[in-house]
This record gives C-alpha cells, structure tokens and sequence, in this order.
C-alpha cells in the first residue's frame, strides 16, 4: 500500500533523537538519565508500530522505502539491540565520564540509518543509510574524549571506513553504469537478462560485497574490528557487534537470495563467498586465542560469527541466518553486559586476569555470562546451540560439507577461549583487586532479558521461527 | 565532443591516486584528502555513466555523494582534532597504542 | 501407568532447580535428603515403568512421550520427546539405581566439605543429563543430554578447582570430549538430511527400508562413533579419563565408571541397525574396543595411583563392550556395561573408602596390610576385584563370558585373542592392586596410621549393597550353554538389537570357551599372588632388568606427550626447536588458558594486526585487488 505510514519508525527515532538534542541544553548534567528514558519510551513504541504493522505492507517514495515484513522484523532486532544498549549506557556513561547529550542521539541516528539501510530495496538509498550509521558511529567511538584508546579507535575506524566507503560507491557507480539503475530489483534482472555480463557490472558487485563486507568484519576487511572494539566505549562496541552486522546482513539477503534462485551463474561470487567465510572463521578464532583483553576476545568472537552467518547465506537458507542473527543479538548483548557490569567509577575491568574469581563475588554476573558465553560457543540446550545447529545443517544439506567440518572445527577452536573467560570466573583465585558498582538495575535487566532470549530461543524457537520464516517469505 | 567514456577512464585514474595517496601520505588529514580525491572520483564516474546511459537518475547521485564526503569531513575533522589534542601529533605512525 | 516414565529425567531436574535457587539458604542435611531421594524417586518410576514394560507387547515398542515441539521449521523437526523400551529401561534403571547408591555414599564422602550444597546441585543435574540422554527419543535431544553430562563431568572434575591439577584435568575432558562430539554432530547433521527425521524409530525404519546405502550408513556410523570414542574414552580420545580422576571419588564411581563414560556404548547399542547395516563401521567399532581394552590394561599394570589404576581398568572394560557391540553381540554389550556398572562403581567406592581411611593417601606404595583395620572395606573390594576379573558365579564372569564367546563365535578370532590377553591383564592388575593395599607388609606413614579407621556406616552400606549385585547381578545372563531361555536380559533387550546376530557353536566349543576364560583369570591372579605376595622383590628386579619397558609403561607409552606435540598444532610436527617449545608444560598452559599456546597460525595471525592504519588499509586493499581479479579471471 502506498503509505505515508512507511515512513512512520523512521520518522519517530529520527524525531526524538533531534528533540533528545535540543533537550540535552535544557537539562542538568546530572538529569540526563532522563534523555535514556525518553529514547527508551520512544523506542519501545517505534517498535510496537512495526508490530502493528506487521500484516501490512506500506511503501512510499515510489517504493524506496518499503517496509514489508522483512524490513519490520529487522526493524524489530535493531530497535532491541538499540534498546539494549541505552539501557547499558544508562549507568555506564556518568562512570566512565561519556555523559555528554549527544550520545543518545548519536545512538539513535546510528539507528534510524541501519532503519533506512533494511528497508530499502535501492542501493544508493542502502548505502546512504549506511553512511548515517557510520558517521555517527565514528562519533560515538571517540565520544570517551579524555581516553587516548577511544579516539586512536575513532580515527581508525573513521579513516578505514571512509576509505572503505569510496569502494562501495565506486561499486555502485559501476553497478548503476551497467544496469542503469540503482534498484535491487532491476539489477538482479539484469543479471539475469544480460547474456553476457560486463565485466563493470561484476566488478561493481565485487566491490559493493567488498564494502558490506567491511562492516560486518569479514575476513580480510576486518583489521579495524578488535582496535574500534576495544577503545569505543562498551555499551557502543555491543553496538556495533549486532546493529551494523544484522543491517548489512540484511541487504546481503535482498541481494543475494534472488541471486541463488535464479540462472545467474554466481559461481565466481560463490565460490569468493565461501573462501571469505573459511577465512573469517579461522582467522576470527585463532587470533581469538591469544588475547588477554575480554573485550578483543568478544571482538574476533564477533568476527568468527560473522562467518558463521556467512555459511547460513551460502546455504541458502534465509530462515536460518535470521534465526542465527536472533540469538547472536542475545547472547552477545548479555556477554557485553556482564563485560560493562564489571566497571567502576573511571575504571573498567576488562582484562581477563580482573576476571579471576569474579564468580563467586559476583554469583548473577558469573553464571549469566557463563551461559552467554556456552550459548556463543554453541552449547545445547542454548539458543547459540540451535542456531548453529540449524545453520551448519542447512549447510550440509546444500552439499556444503567441507565448509560444514571447517566450521565445526573452528567452533571447537572457539570453545578454548569462551571457556577460559568461565575457567577465570570460577577456578582462579582473585589475583587483583576488583569492586565494582553493583546499583545498575537497567543493566541486570538486560542481563535477565537477554538470559531469557538465548534460553527462550535454545528451548522453544518455535513461535519465532514462525515470524522468521514469514519474514523472509516475501524475498 | 568527448566521448564519456574518457571521462569514466579518467575517473579510474582518479580513484586510483587517491588510493596511492592514502598510502604514501604520512599524516592523517591528507590521508583524508586522499579518501575524498576517491569519492570525487566516484562523482566522475556517476557523472560519465548517467551522461552515457542517457539518464538523469547519475547526476542527482552525485548530490548525495557530496552531502555524504561533506558530513564525513565534518566529523572526521573533528576526530583528528581530538587526536591531535591527545597526542600533540597527527602522524600516522604514532597511532598503534591497541594492536594484535 | 505406562506413561508416567516420562516423569523420570525429570525429577531430578526439579530437584536441581530448588537446589540452585535456594541452596545455599537450605540446611545440609535437607539439602542431601532431596538430592537423594529425587534420584530415588527416578529409580522407583523407572522400576515401575520397567514392570508396566514387560505387560506391552513387543509390537507396541517404543512407548513414546511427546512432550513438545521443540523445533518446527520446514523439514527441520525436532520434537522433546522421551521414549520408553527394553533398552531405555535397563540403563535407566542403571542409573538411575548406582546413582541413588552415590548419593548416599557422598552424603558422607562430601560431609566435611565446604560445597556440600553445590556438589549435590551437580550431581542431580547430572542425573537429568544422562537420564535425559537414554531416555531421548531422537539424535538431538540425546546430544542434548550428552553435551550435558559432559559439562557436569567437567563442573565435577574440577571441583575442587582450588588444586591446579583438578581445573586443568577438567579442562582437559571438556575439551577432548568436544572434540569427538564434533563428530558427533556432523553425524546427526547427515542423518537429518539423508533421513530429515532424528527419531530413533524413523531412523530404524529408514534403514530398514533401504533408504540409505551401506556407504553412507558407514560414514555416519563412523561419525557418531568419533562421538562415542569421546565420551567413553577410548582409543584414541581417551586421555581425558585418567586425569579426570581429580574429581571427588563418588563422581568417578557415578560418572567416569558407571553411567556417562558408558553413554558411547548405550549410543552404539540404540543405533545397532545403522552398524549392522555398515558392516565396516561394526568392525572399527569391534577392533578399537579390542585394542584399547588390552592397551588400557598394559597402562593399569604398573600405576602406583589407586584410582588411576582403576580409571585405566574402566577405558579396558568398556573396551570389551564395544567389542561385544561391533561383534554384533549387542545384548552381550549391554550386559557388560550393566554389571560393569555394578562392580566398577564398588571398586571406586571402596577406593574412596581406603583414602577416607587413610587421610586422602592414594599411593598404594604407602598402603600395604589394610585388611585388618578395613574389615568391611576390603572384602567388598575384594568382591569387585573378583567380579571383574571373570571369576565364575560373579558378575563380571557372566557378562566378559557373554562377550568373548560371542566374538569367537561370530569370527573374530583376533579379537577374542586380545580380549583373553585383556582378561589375563585385568585380573593381574586388579589382584595387584588388592595385595599392594590390603595385604603384605605396612607402608603407612605413621601419621597417617594414627589416624586410621573404617569409614562411617553411610558409606559401608552403599558397599555393602554394591558388592551384594556385584555377585548376583549376572545371573540375569546365563550362558546360552546352560539354556537359551536362561538369558533373560538377552532375550528381553531382543526386540530392540535386532541388528545384533550370533551363530550357533557346539557346546562343547562353548564349554572350551568358558574354560580358558576362567583360566586366564586365575592365571592372572597366580601371576599377580606370585609377584607381590610370594616373591614381592620379583617387581623390582623385573624393573631392573627392563627399565625402559618398565618406564614406557609406566609413563603410558607417553602418549600425552605425543598428543601435545602432534595434535595441537600438526604444523610444528618434526621440527626439533618448535617441538620443545611445545612440551608439556605449555600444553598444559595452553589447556589452562593462557594465552601463550595458539600455534603459529594465531601468532603471524595477529602479528598482521600491528595497529597501523595503513597495514590496515593495506590489507583491506589486498582483499580488493585478490577478490576483484577473482572475479576478472573466472
């Protein structure tokens, strides 16, 4: 239906985060707990909009946004993890001296470009809504002004990210040269039409994958990952590990599912695909091995799975990889939660040597990290189980078997370093003073959420598999 | 007339030395302008498609491909200010406090 | 009634749940009451349904659960579901039976220690795990339960995480075992997509319709197997037992003797269709059991260490099940694992009694004379030592009697012979250990002896009541020679193993059989009467004479250096200079977690990460220029 109302999330995250900015001047240092309480308040209704809207499909500006139940239900991930996060932040930010009125905001414009990026079926649309997302990425990253680790991450991550901007673009101008359009839907047709393709267009659709391919932290675009995720402040780096990975994933499936379904011949893409999907869980989990730093491990973990998402789109099964994207927001938003649980005032415990004994101190931070941390190494009867399970089966059904027994490999290479978080917490003596701030309500909520997704989705997907499965119908 | 294509060609070259300069520039606001030397090559490009492809849709591109470098100059110059305050120095070298 | 069964994993779940929730605000003696009697509740409901079996016809097997389901998305089905059938009720009845015996042997083993409250929280999860495991219905749910026991083995192991050695050791059988549970799960993985159901029923009746071939019937076979070589530490993934040995006792009586370490068997036996249709795979399966039951045993002969001693005798029997499972004797398996469980876990608990005695002193070295101030203890040692030495009228006769004749009747020749070796090694060592710590001369350390006593009566009696079905649980099993209609645990597992075959030999041939098992078991214990009680120098000049053998065997032919050096990291195999880096003491580094051990792979790795934006860039653009020629050429 051609609908104003298509615009309607959008417009309600962009909205409060400009009037989240304008409040900030009004309002006293010490009362900007009250700009998280709006964002959140908006937040949750943007995301009862898209449950309303989920047997609806709107569309508006001649369909360059389109929000159909694909793009509802990525809507859905990105405004929970962007509720996650502010609730993480909330205690964070007057700690670890980030308490500035721009951080909501920036978070909530992040947001709505990852918003644009899902529901859109137009490259330049896509990538305008990427670059909303990185711009106020590269802000928040630098935003702990007084940490030399904050804004060497910034920069890096600004220059790479640029750098990696001006390929995606140029990718698209070749793309847009061949196919004359910049539509999904028009370019797969040409692909298809075409008998033999350009070599623009090819190259244009290497370089579009490339550029995608750098914010989900695929091997080898990956080398900015472990130093942003380090020095951006916690909450932002949780952030990071699910906004702009589900986003991007997103769009590789508008891509490439119609790809798969047709006579295209991908095999070159596919095969690319493949390799880049070997690479990125070995090298994501090796180099996972010799940290010391849990928020680099939580890094490269972050970059292994992101090749195990790339197994699930090679395996051509859509239902798979969303599922997998699901549990992959709860276990890792509840592993960085217990991460920013560990912190006091202008200290953070982030070595894992800070995490000896920290189990018994800490019995709720120990045993919900613990289950994040199986959950992420894909221990039944968790939801991290389920979907790999899920996902590498689909996989084995596609024939994929070599890939099948990497991934497996790698996921027990992985198993090394999630345990020796848990072996720290429990069988370690306290080899160094830790004492954190315990009154974080907003922050054990996320814990019990997040707790209750990973179990939830490990023990009874059914109802979800049910949205997921009509969500990606429509593709 | 010149035929488009040169101007695509032409574009390509550009690109090109814009990725050369980020590499051998030694300081990160000219990396920077490096990294916009690339996109004003993208604008090349976009311009010479949509004028061969006898469409509009390239031009207007380009327009959102300035907005784009204008609001990444914006806070990028930004981040190396705060760089350069922290540091006393905008070498790209002695960034690499975090590694490994 | 048939239908309460599915009640059985689950009370001690309940029971876990109440435990970790307000366990430590419960006082102890409520706290060991519960565990125990929920484990006691599960033995009596899996009696029940074990009753309410035998009225079913055979045709109604299995008795299914459908609890609910668990996954639905396209061909992708996976329902919790427990299934109720000869095979399930025996092992639950096993365990949930031992199981309720350790309890109450830990309520006084545990009695002074500080977590009294979470070792039992453990213990009764780790009765949900295993009952959950041979309770499944399907491939998933059993993984389910067999990755659970496996981190409830793993939580025991290291209980006492304060010693080094037992954080390490538990470290160590997780990994290991996730190493075979890979297999495991690539596996079921090939199951769902060749037979898109992981129901047991289906899976049978896929196979017996001829929906897959013998290839890929062997292929996934062999899967599954890796899966089994994990958990039930055999060869080659058996290295985790030994040291698992760190844990508390009754955790090694229940879970690393009588109950988990049997899952690879149990798992062999429900798929006993898919092995038989393999052919090949019921081979491996037969000539890894065999192998590792001899090696395991060659190892037991010379450890000085009382439970390391057993731990090596318990990856030797459970050799002889898989071998009775890959000779297609799976009844003969089953029956093995069943009065295995029996025995073993008395063995491990008497143990445990002789360290309660003896201040927690393990050495047998520093034992000797024991019997007169452990008068309860040794002779229901004694009991056990005799059982799984093969001596007649006791179990462990009965069921290794049941295994080697079928081996030798189904063709096996060289399997049978080494599992005679085996038996000749078993009741040597274990007649060792027997006359090291209870008879001879004293060793003890003084301090030590003034300390010394029998344990209390809530752990004698749970020896007491094993040592009574050590004896007597074999005559379930008779011997096909004194009458087919005898072998009641045969004949009732019957409509579940119909992979299984056996052929006919004479009695006769039989009787032979049966001879030279008894046989070899005296000479055993002659040999072993010769060596520490007659002649006790004979050891030392045997030592003298052949140190190198002596030491091989004594550092297990010292295959854990090996594995350190081969196994993590291939790469560095042969080159002198890495191989000394990679000794044991950065394995042991690496299990414990530091970041040293990651092979080279991890270290260049990283080393490309060297902060610099523009290596950064560099690679970034190496990718580019890689992926886009990539797509140029092809």
């Amino acid at each position: 239906m051609n609908s104003f109302f298509a615009l309607f999330p959008l417009l309600i995250i962009v909205f409060i985060a400009l009037a989240v900015l304008i409040l900030e001047v009004f309002l006293k240092r010490e009362n900007r707990d009250y700009l998280a309480y709006i964002s959140l308040v908006f937040l949750v209704i943007c995301a009862f909009v898209c449950i309303q809207f989920w047997n609806k499909a709107y569309y508006y500006f001649d369909g360059n946004l389109l929000l159909d139940q694909f793009a509802l239900f990525f809507t859905f991930i990105l405004l929970l993890s962007t509720g996650f996060v502010v609730l993480l932040s909330m205690k964070y930010i007057s700690l670890q001296d980030v308490n500035y009125g721009e951080f909501y905001a920036l978070l909530l414009l992040a947001v709505s470009g990852a918003i644009i990026m899902v529901s859109s079926p137009d490259l330049l649309v896509i990538i305008l809504g990427l670059e909303v997302l990185s711009i106020s990425s590269y802000a928040l990253t630098g935003l702990k002004r007084k940490d030399e680790l904050s804004s060497e991450a910034a920069i890096k991550y600004f220059l790479l990210g640029s750098f990696a901007t001006a390929f995606l673009l140029f990718g698209l101008a070749l793309l847009y040269g061949a196919s004359h359009s910049t539509g999904i839907p028009t370019i797969i047709r040409y692909f298809n039409t075409e008998a033999d393709l350009s070599l623009m267009a090819l190259i244009g659709l290497g370089l579009i994958v490339i550029g995608f391919g750098f914010k989900i932290a695929l091997v080898p675009f990956h080398m900015w990952t472990p130093d942003v995720y380090q020095g951006a402040p916690t909450p932002i780096t949780a952030f990071f590990s699910v906004v702009p990975k589900a986003a991007c994933f997103a769009i590789f499936l508008r891509i490439f599912y119609p790809f798969w379904k047709t006579a295209f011949d991908s095999q070159a893409i596919f095969w690319l695909l493949w390799g880049i999907s070997v690479l990125t869980m070995v090298v994501g989990n090796l180099v996972a091995l010799r940290q010391t730093n849990v928020k680099r491990i939580l890094a490269y973990s972050s970059i292994a799975h992101a090749g195990y998402l790339l197994v699930a789109l090679l395996a051509q099964d859509n239902s798979s990889l969303v599922f997998y994207l699901t549990v992959y927001l709860f276990m890792n938003m509840g592993a960085f939660a217990a991460v920013i649980a560990l912190s006091k005032k202008d200290k953070e415990y982030l070595e894992l040597e800070d995490y000896s004994g920290i189990g018994f101190k800490y019995p709720w931070i120990g045993v919900t990290l613990s289950i994040f941390l199986l959950s992420l190494a894909g221990f039944p009867p968790t939801g991290g189980f389920l979907a790999k399970f899920y996902v590498f089966s689909s996989a084995v059904r596609q024939g994929l078997v070599p890939l099948v027994i990497i991934g497996v490999l790698a996921s027990l290479i992985s198993v090394y370093y999630y345990l020796r978080i848990i072996v720290h917490m429990y069988m370690r003596e306290p080899s160094r003073e830790v004492d954190i701030v315990v009154e974080n309500p907003a922050l054990f909520l996320v814990l019990f959420l997040c707790l209750y997704g990973v179990l939830q989705l490990g023990l009874y997907p059914r109802n979800i598999l049910v949205l997921i499965n009509q969500a990606v119908s429509l593709l | 007339m010149i035929p488009p294509n040169y101007f695509l060609i032409l574009s390509i070259i550009l690109f090109v030395l814009g990725v050369i300069a980020f590499f051998i520039k030694k300081d990160l606001l000219t990396m920077f302008m490096a990294v916009e030397v690339m996109l004003n090559a993208t604008n090349l490009a976009f311009l010479s498609l949509a004028r061969s492809a006898n469409s509009i849709d390239g031009q207007v591109i380009v327009f959102f491909i300035i907005t784009v470098a204008a609001s990444e100059a914006a806070v990028g110059l930004a981040i190396i200010l705060l760089v350069l305050r922290q540091k006393k120095t905008i070498k790209t070298e002695d960034i690499k406090l975090m590694k490994g | 009634m048939t239908e309460i069964f599915w009640l059985i994993p689950f009370v001690p779940a309940l029971s876990t749940l109440i435990l970790a929730l307000f366990g430590t605000k419960l006082p102890k003696k409520y706290v060991s009451y519960q565990a125990c009697l929920a484990v006691f509740g599960s033995f009596v409901i899996s009696v029940i349904s074990f009753l309410s079996l035998l009225q079913v016809s055979h045709e109604s097997y299995p008795l299914v659960k459908n609890l609910f389901s668990w996954i639905s998305s396209g061909s992708f089905n996976v329902n919790l579901s427990l299934q109720l059938d000869p095979l399930s009720a025996v092992m639950a009845m096993v365990v949930s039976g031992v199981g309720f015996i350790i309890h109450i042997y830990s309520v006084g083993y545990m009695a002074k220690d500080e977590g009294y409250t979470r070792y039992f929280t453990y213990l009764n999860l780790f009765m949900f795990a295993m009952l959950l495991l041979v309770m499944a219905s399907n491939v998933v749910l059993m993984f389910v339960g067999w990755e659970g026991v496996g981190l409830c083995s793993y939580l025991l192991i290291g209980f006492w995480f304060e010693k080094h050695s037992a954080a390490s050791a538990g470290k160590k059988a997780f990994i290991v075992n996730r190493i075979g549970d890979a297999g495991f799960l690539l596996g079921i993985m090939f199951i769902f997509i060749y037979i898109g159901s992981g129901e047991f029923t289906a899976i049978n009746a896929a196979i017996g319709g001829g929906a897959i071939t013998q290839g890929l019937a062997t292929l996934i076979a062999i899967l599954l197997f890796v899966g089994a070589t994990g958990k039930s530490a055999q060869i080659p993934l058996y290295i985790w037992l030994p040291d698992a040995m760190e844990g508390p006792t009754p955790v090694s009586a229940l879970i690393h003797a009588a109950t988990m370490v049997t899952a690879g068997v149990y798992m062999v036996a429900r798929m006993n269709l898919l092995y038989a249709l393999s052919g090949t795979a019921a081979q491996i399966v037969a000539i890894v059991g065999a192998v590792t039951a001899v090696y395991a045993a060659t190892m037991a002969l010379t450890q000085n260490d009382i439970k390391r001693v057993l731990a090596y005798s318990t990856i030797s029997q459970i050799g002889y099940m898989f071998i009775g499972c890959g000779v297609g004797a799976y009844a003969a398996g089953m029956f093995h694992l069943y009065t295995h469980a029996f025995f073993k876990s008395l063995l491990f608990l008497a143990a445990g009694s002789v360290m309660h005695a003896l201040s927690g002193e393990l050495n047998m070295k520093k034992m000797g004379g024991l019997r007169k101030y452990l008068p309860l203890t040794y002779p229901t040692f004694l009991i056990g030592a005799i059982a799984i030495a093969g001596i007649p009228f006791f179990s462990g006769f009965f069921s290794k009697d049941a295994i080697l004749t079928a081996a030798y009747a189904n063709g096996y020749y060289f399997v049978w012979g080494l599992g005679i070796l085996g038996a000749v090694l078993t009741a040597f060592y274990m007649f060792r250990l027997i006359f090291l710590t209870f008879h001879g001369q004293e060793r003890l350390d003084p301090k030590v002896k003034e300390h010394i006593h029998e344990s209390p009566p809530v752990m004698t009696i749970p020896l007491v009541i094993l040592a009574f079905f050590s004896i007597i649980a074999g005559f379930v099993g008779l011997p096909v020679v004194l009458g087919k209609k005898l072998n009641f645990f045969g004949h009732f597992l019957e409509p579940v193993l119909r992979g299984g075959h056996e052929t006919h030999i004479s009695h006769d041939l039989e009787w032979i059989l049966i001879g030279i098992s008894v046989g070899v078991a005296l000479l055993g214990i002659i040999i072993a009467w010769f060596f520490y009680i007659k002649a006790p120098r004979i050891p030392e000049r045997i030592r003298e004479r052949f140190p190198r053998i002596y030491k091989l065997l004594y550092n297990k032919y010292y295959i854990d250096e090996i594995y350190n050096a081969a196994f993590v990291n291939p790469t560095v195999r042969g080159s002198e200079k890495i191989y000394d880096h990679f000794d044991l003491k950065v394995i042991d580094g690496a299990v414990n977690g530091t970041a040293k051990v990651t092979g080279f792979s991890g270290k260049i790795l990283s080393y490309f990460q060297s902060g610099l934006i523009k290596d950064y860039a560099l690679i970034f653009l190496l990718g580019v220029i890689i992926f886009i020629g990539y797509l140029i050429i092809f």
